[in-house]
């Protein structure tokens, strides 16, 4: 066992680049359930109605969008085949790219800027922009994010407030995160909340969940491949689980070998 | 005067926000500033990011004029930078150089970089997680279950690895968060309380 604690730490790093790439290549398929918290998300963005307006604010960065972008993309793709249109915005400055991209890939599908969809843009300040926007959305967002007048936009015509949004959907890496969006919106306006968050924060989101703050709550790529599943739009989070429970199972291989090799370095050390 | 001036101001704003949150019917005029003041937040903060942009090209200016160690990261830095905001503003988001700039070398910067974490876990996994105790142990075995209870294999494998995952999310992890986040709001309550009456002045520098 004397290599185990003499074992290079390339080998490790090669051992996981293997197994994650592996069903990347060649995918298993493995069956995976979907958790209470996206099956309540699913649910209430599945009683929205065509004709509907929900708010997707984008507050993510590149840093963590791999973990949460399909999250985002799941929904958007879910709530234009329901027809419900989408007002999106963005307290994170790189939030205003990715809610372009997802809806750059809408048009080229026949979706129309201004009556199926409209990014808003970034405005700074974090909780202090959310609780302006939240209160006056003309105000903080007199023009969107391609430069045109909010007047001339069919599909913000009526919208003064959140409180006009029939839901807020909102997806994090950090803050903003749920905590802001139920101080500023959910608690004064009671519009009601789904929040996607990066897996680390889906531990301290739980409560918001309990205590019913939250409608939803989808954690990191899991969650997006649960909604992937549950509304019947597959994508890429669903192609990556796989490559996820091979990466899981190596770490878990790997923290059974290193406490073998603690434990028999331990004994030597007793019998010496 | 110069440190009594801004706490006055802090402390009316602070007080006004308060008041126009509580009392909104009982006292329309501080509601009706309460608003004014959050949509002056949002102006202030964009004024802060230009002071953070003028800020870094200062410092990373100076030491690339000085030729300090390292200069070459400040001079990558400036540049891209510089090119970034051209990109933005002048060539505009449509162009082919913001694309070129974001969906093809920011994003996949950013996304390389976060990838990367699963080589530094798989290395702290090995030689890091060790049972030397009790509570290491505990840990242990509760990271374990999280890891097979979250991943589609762990199921494959058994059906009780979620049930007993679920449980330690929704039960001992809820509780300790729960008393965290109540800490942190009473916590929150009285620092805002410190602010409001003058008694914390860290946000003036100093002290």
């Amino acid at each position: 066992m004397d290599f185990l604690m003499r074992l290079d730490r390339r080998w490790l790093y090669l051992i996981v680049f293997a197994v994650v790439l592996w069903p990347l290549v060649l995918p298993l398929g493995i069956p995976f359930r979907v958790s209470p918290g996206t099956m309540e998300a699913y649910k209430v963005l599945d009683a929205l109605k065509p004709g509907d307006t929900v708010l997707m604010s984008i507050d993510y960065s590149v840093g963590g969008s791999p973990d949460i972008d399909p999250q985002a993309q799941a929904v958007f793709r879910y709530l234009m085949k329901k027809n419900v249109k989408v007002v999106m915005v963005a307290f994170v400055d790189q939030g205003v790219q990715f809610a372009e991209k997802m809806i750059r890939e809408q048009e080229k599908l026949g979706k129309k800027y201004g009556e199926d969809f409209v990014n808003l843009g970034f405005v700074a300040g974090v909780e202090v922009a959310i609780s302006a926007f939240a209160e006056n959305v003309p105000k903080v967002f007199p023009k969107d994010n391609r430069g045109n007048s909010i007047d001339s936009l069919p599909i913000m015509k009526g919208i003064t407030s959140v409180k006009d949004f029939k839901l807020v959907t909102e997806f994090a890496t950090g803050i903003p995160g749920p905590a802001e969006w139920i101080r500023q919106v959910g608690t004064k306006y009671k519009v009601p909340i789904v929040s996607g968050v990066v897996t680390v924060m889906y531990p301290q989101s739980l409560p918001y969940v309990q205590s019913k703050q939250l409608a939803g709550l989808m954690g990191g790529l899991r969650g997006a491949a649960e909604f992937e599943k549950v509304s019947n739009t597959r994508g890429m989070a669903t192609a990556a689980m796989d490559a996820q429970s091979m990466g899981h199972l190596a770490i878990i291989l790997f923290i059974i070998l290193g406490n073998i090799a603690y434990q028999m370095e331990k004994r030597r050390q007793v019998k010496k | 005067m110069r440190r009594e001036l801004p706490m006055l101001v802090a402390g009316l704003s602070g007080l006004i926000v308060l008041l126009g949150f509580f009392f909104e019917n009982l006292l329309p005029w501080a509601f009706n500033w309460s608003k004014e003041l959050t949509a002056w937040g949002t102006i202030v903060s964009a004024f802060a990011m230009g002071l953070a942009a003028a800020n870094l090209i200062l410092i990373h200016g100076k030491r690339l004029t000085f030729k300090n160690p390292n200069w070459y990261n400040s001079a990558a830095l400036l540049l891209s930078m510089a090119l970034m905001v051209y990109a933005g503003i002048f060539a505009g988001q449509k162009s082919y150089l913001w694309k070129l700039l974001f969906d093809n070398l920011m994003a996949p910067l950013g996304n390389a970089m976060f990838s990367l974490l699963i080589f530094f876990i798989a290395s702290a996994s090995f030689r890091a997680f060790r049972a030397r105790n009790v509570e290491a142990t505990i840990l242990l075995i509760a990271g374990v279950l999280v890891l097979l209870g979250r991943a589609p294999v762990g199921e494959m494998i058994s059906s009780y690895f979620p049930v007993g995952a679920d449980w330690l999310m929704n039960v001992p992890n809820v509780a300790g968060n729960r008393a965290i986040l109540i800490g942190a709001a009473v916590g929150t309550v009285a620092t805002g309380l410190r602010l409001l009456l003058g008694i914390d002045r860290s946000y003036l520098g100093g002290e």
